[in-house]
C-alpha cells in the first residue's frame, strides 16, 4: 500500500476534480486518461442510477482496456463525431466525501453541469459524479468514476466527448 | 392544418431505375405527415417483445407514430395493446415508461379500469347520466390490430390492411427465427436495459449500407484493438470479401448479409463449452454451428425494428429531420450468465450515446441530413451495384434459415436503399 488517505484535505479533492474536469473540458485526452490507476471502473448508468452492470446494459462501462480504445478512437483522426471536437465547461459543486471503503482512497459525491457546444449547438447536462480517489506515488489518481446523468433515460445525443 | 403530400407528389420524388432520390423524401414536413399517415398510423408498427411484459399487469408505455399505446398483460396472461387514452375527457391513463398494475386510474376525473380494458369505475356515478352509464362501452380502446411473431409484438392502427404475416414475408420471418436461436431454448429476454440516441436526421436513415463502414467506422473500438495488436482491421476487407452479400428481404426490409463472413470459435472458457453443447443439444451439431458462425440477422425491417446481435433496436419519428433509436440489449435465454453479459459488453462497445460505432453514424446522418437542404442539386445518387443485382435462393444455409427468392448483389451495394425506397413508394402512393 503506497499511502494512507487520512491527511488527504478537502483542499486536495476539490483540486483534483477541477483538474480532471479541466482535462475533460479542454480534450487533452492523453493527461486525462493519466488520472487513472491501473485498475479502471468507469461507468455512466443507462436508464437507472443503480443497478448491477453484469445485468443492465450500460451508456458506458470502461475496463482500462475498453477506456484505452476510447481514447485511441478520439485521438485517431476517425472520430467524425469529434471533428471538429467539442467545447465545454463544467462546473461542479455540491462536493460531499463519504466514508471510504479503503484506507488509501477517498470517495466523493460532487455534482456537475456541463455546457458542451458543437456545430452550433448547445447541449446542456446535469449529473451526479461518484470518485474512488486513490493515494499513489504519483499522487491522487481515479480508481472509480461513476457519472449519474440527469437524463440517463431519455434519448441522448452524441456522448463523444469526454463526460 | 400541416400540408400533406399526395401520392402526384411522391411519384415525382424518385428516378430509382437510374438511381436517383429527390432530397425532399427526407427533408420535406409535407412528406413526414404522410408518412405518419400511410406508413405509422396504417401500416403494422413494432411495439414491443412480449418478454418485457411477463407477469400479468405488467405494462410498458410505446409509441405508433404519434399515438401513445401501452402494451400490457391482463390478469388471465392475455396481451392487450390499448390506446393510453381515457374515454371520459381523454386524459392519458398510464404516466410511466413500465411497471406493474391491475389498474389503470386516470387521475383526472378518477375512472378506473382493469388490466383487461374494462371500465369498473366512475365516481359519483348514481342519477349523473339518465339512462344509466353504459360501462361497457366505455373500455379503454384498444389498437383496431395486434399481432405477434416469437414474441415480437406489432400494431396496427388501420383495422384492414395487409396482415402481419404478409407485411413480414418469409424472409423477415427466417431473420428473426436466426435472431431468436441464438438461444437454446428460442427465446430473447428484452428486460435489461436499453440506450437510447436522439438523432437529428430523418428516420430512413437506417443503416443497411456496406459501403460505409471501411470510411465512417475507421475508429471504432474495434479497430483501434486490432490496431494496438498489429493486426488489419476487418472492416478494410469486407469490401473486398465476395460471400457477403446486400439483401432484399422482400416488402422493405433488407440486410447486410453477413453470414458466411465466420465469427470465428468461442472463447476457450467453460460458459462458452456450457453453451456450445446445449446449442447443439437442441439444434444439432451443423445448425448451431451454423447459427453461431453466423453473426446473426445485422437485418432492418420496416418501418421501425432492426436486429442487429445483440440488440434489437426499435426506431421512433419526430419530425422530418428527427428520429430517436433505443437500443434494447437482447439476452438469451437458457445460456449461462457471461454469455449475457458478452452482449452487454459488445452493444456498450459500439451502440447507445456513446458507442463508438452509433456516433460516427449518428454525425453522418446528420451531415446528411444538412445535404438534404440542398436546393441546387438536389438529387441524391444511390446507383451503386444497379447492375450486378440478381435472384439468389440462399442454398447454402439450412432450410430454416435460408433466404429464398431474395434479390441480392454485392455487400456494398447501394440495392438495400433502392429496397427501402421502393417499398417506400408504394406504402405513400397507396389510395
Amino acid at each position: 500500500m503506497i499511502g494512507s488517505a487520512i491527511d488527504i484535505t478537502k483542499d486536495a479533492i476539490e483540486a483534483f476534480l477541477y483538474h480532471e474536469a479541466r482535462l475533460a473540458d479542454e480534450n487533452r485526452y492523453d493527461e486525462w486518461f493519466a488520472l487513472w490507476t491501473e485498475d479502471v471502473r468507469y461507468w455512466v448508468p443507462a436508464n437507472l442510477d443503480d443497478y448491477d452492470p453484469d445485468d443492465h446494459v450500460s451508456i458506458i462501462y470502461d475496463n482500462r482496456d475498453r477506456l484505452q480504445d476510447r481514447i485511441d478512437r478520439l485521438k485517431s483522426g476517425g472520430a467524425w463525431a469529434q471533428e471538429p471536437q467539442s467545447r465545454m465547461r463544467r462546473l461542479i459543486s455540491n462536493i460531499q466525501i463519504e466514508p471510504p471503503d479503503r484506507p488509501d482512497e477517498v470517495r466523493v459525491v460532487s455534482n456537475f453541469v456541463l455546457g458542451e457546444l458543437r456545430h452550433g449547438h448547445e447541449a446542456v447536462y446535469f449529473a451526479q459524479q461518484k470518485h474512488r480517489l486513490r493515494v499513489t506515488a504519483e499522487g491522487l489518481r481515479m480508481a472509480a468514476k461513476t457519472v449519474l446523468l440527469v437524463k440517463n433515460n431519455e434519448p441522448l445525443h452524441n456522448l463523444s466527448f469526454l463526460i | 392544418m400541416t400540408t400533406i403530400a399526395q401520392p402526384s407528389d411522391v411519384s415525382s420524388l424518385l428516378r430509382l431505375d437510374e438511381g436517383f432520390v429527390h432530397s425532399d423524401v427526407y427533408a420535406s414536413p409535407a412528406i413526414f405527415e404522410r408518412e405518419m399517415e400511410q406508413i405509422f398510423h396504417r401500416g403494422w408498427v413494432f411495439v414491443g417483445h412480449d418478454s418485457e411484459i411477463p407477469e400479468p399487469g405488467d405494462y410498458v408505455l410505446r409509441w405508433i407514430g404519434r399515438q401513445s399505446v401501452i402494451m400490457n398483460r391482463d390478469s388471465h396472461g392475455a396481451v392487450h395493446l390499448f390506446m393510453n387514452r381515457c374515454r371520459h375527457r381523454a386524459n392519458s391513463v398510464c404516466q410511466f415508461e413500465q411497471g406493474n398494475s391491475a389498474f389503470f386510474r386516470c387521475a383526472y376525473h378518477g375512472w378506473t379500469y382493469k388490466s383487461d380494458g374494462e371500465l369498473v369505475g366512475v365516481p359519483y356515478a348514481d342519477g349523473a347520466y339518465e339512462p344509466q352509464l353504459d360501462k361497457a362501452g366505455f373500455s379503454l380502446v384498444p389498437a383496431p390490430r395486434m399481432a405477434a411473431y416469437r414474441g415480437f409484438v406489432w400494431g396496427s392502427l388501420s383495422a384492414e390492411g395487409p396482415s402481419l404475416d404478409e407485411h413480414l414475408g418469409v424472409a423477415a420471418k427466417r431473420a428473426i427465427d436466426l435472431f431468436c436461436d441464438h438461444s437454446p431454448v428460442g427465446e430473447i429476454d428484452v428486460r435489461h436495459g436499453a440506450n437510447k440516441s436522439v438523432i437529428y436526421a430523418n428516420w430512413k436513415f437506417q443503416g443497411g449500407d456496406g459501403y460505409h463502414p471501411p470510411f465512417t467506422h475507421q475508429a471504432d473500438f474495434g479497430t483501434m484493438r486490432n490496431q494496438r495488436a498489429g493486426r488489419t482491421s476487418p472492416l478494410l476487407g469486407m469490401i473486398k470479401k465476395d460471400t457477403t452479400l446486400s439483401r432484399d428481404l422482400g416488402n422493405g426490409h433488407f440486410c447486410l448479409d453477413l453470414r458466411t463472413m465466420g465469427r470465428g470459435p468461442l472463447p476457450d472458457a467453460p460458459w462458452a463449452k456450457e453453451y456450445l453443447a446445449s446449442m447443439i443439444g437442441s439444434y444439432g451439431a451443423e445448425r448451431a454451428a451454423y447459427i453461431l458462425n453466423s453473426g446473426g440477422p445485422h437485418s432492418i425491417l420496416m418501418p421501425n425494428i432492426q436486429l442487429l446481435n445483440p440488440d434489437l433496436r426499435v426506431l421512433r419519428p419526430i419530425a422530418a429531420d428527427q428520429f430517436e433509436i433505443t437500443f434494447y440489449c437482447a439476452f438469451l435465454k437458457g445460456v449461462p450468465k457471461e454469455v449475457n453479459t458478452a452482449r452487454l459488453r459488445l452493444t456498450e462497445s459500439r451502440m447507445g450515446p456513446a458507442g463508438s460505432v452509433n456516433v460516427d453514424d449518428v454525425e453522418m446522418f446528420e451531415r446528411n441530413q444538412l445535404g438534404m437542404q440542398q436546393m441546387v442539386e438536389p438529387w441524391k445518387y444511390i446507383g451503386r451495384g444497379m447492375a450486378r443485382e440478381r435472384v439468389d435462393n440462399d442454398d447454402a444455409a439450412p432450410p430454416e434459415y435460408r433466404y429464398e427468392n431474395c434479390r441480392v448483389a454485392h455487400y456494398s451495394d447501394e440495392l438495400t436503399q433502392r429496397a427501402q425506397l421502393r417499398w417506400w413508394a408504394a406504402q405513400m402512393e397507396r389510395p
